[in-house]
């Protein structure tokens, strides 16, 4: 697994790929602390390239919900059918403080909508 | 390996060898013509069960997996007992998602303490049409 950050509309940006398992989720969860550590409101993590996550890269999404839970959400990109089916399963999609973007556009515009109001 | 319809593999207690599992289950689930959602599930529960025997009792695992005119049972053996990882104080982050998973996605779990001190997770995924429960009527246990 690699990860790539970057920004999107002032906002961190964490691209994933590869596999996200119990070995490559401590990898991740050093990058999620690390975007999270800047005080941004929302932190969004690309998963268009990421074929596979379990529990491992679920325990590192729950953390990040927990540290944003007070200011913004964690924004999931481009999951495919079997991440979704995972994040739905365990919950994790109906809880408020995360949200889902078919893909990088979605989410810009949801990051822009958010400006335009501030 | 070899053997028609078995499999079998060695994981080291490391876990950079999670993804070797998950390559023998992508191998089983094509073998056994599974839909590409249910390879995904048994990846996900193989790939859990062997965790689980790495993290908590440092431990190498066997994995063996047979595939049957029905079903796919894949059975995860490590030595010590089984520890789902549930919450401790302190460290809530990567604990406690893994049995669950497995429960949600195989179609049945079973989780064995072995006389010989080793736990084994054993994991069944029905083929296409042969899930149970349908063509029984529990209302009328005779009929």
């Amino acid at each position: 697994m690699e990860v790539h950050k970057t920004v999107l509309s002032r906002i961190p940006l964490l691209k994933v790929t590869g596999d996200v398992d119990h070995l490559s989720a401590q990898a991740l969860e050093e990058y999620v602390q690390d975007s999270l550590r800047a005080d941004d409101p929302h932190l969004l993590l690309d998963l268009a390239q990421c074929p596979y996550l379990d529990s491992g890269g679920l325990s590192v999404l729950l953390y990040a919900v927990l540290e944003v839970r007070d200011k913004g959400w964690i924004g999931l990109i481009a999951p495919s059918s079997n991440l979704l089916r995972i994040f739905e399963i365990t919950g994790l999609t109906t809880d408020p403080h995360v949200r889902v973007f078919s893909d990088l556009d979605e989410a810009t515009a949801a990051l822009e909508s958010l400006a335009g109001h501030a | 390996m070899g053997q028609r319809g078995f499999f079998s593999l060695h994981v080291p207690a490391d876990l950079a060898e999670l993804s070797k599992a998950r390559l023998l289950m992508e191998e089983v689930g094509q073998q056994a013509a599974l839909p590409q959602e249910r390879i995904y599930d048994l990846e996900v529960c193989v790939s859990e069960a062997a965790a689980n025997g790495i993290e908590h009792a440092a431990s190498a695992v066997e994995i063996e997996a047979w595939i049957l005119p029905d079903r796919i049972i894949v059975e995860v053996t490590n030595d010590g007992d089984f520890q789902p990882g549930l919450v401790k104080v302190g460290e809530a982050r990567r604990r406690g998602l893994g049995l669950p998973l497995m429960v949600s996605l195989a179609d049945q779990v079973h989780v064995s303490r072995l006389d010989s001190g080793k736990t084994q997770v054993s994991l069944t995924f029905f083929l296409e049409g042969y899930r149970g429960g349908g063509s029984r009527d529990l209302t009328h246990p005779l009929s």
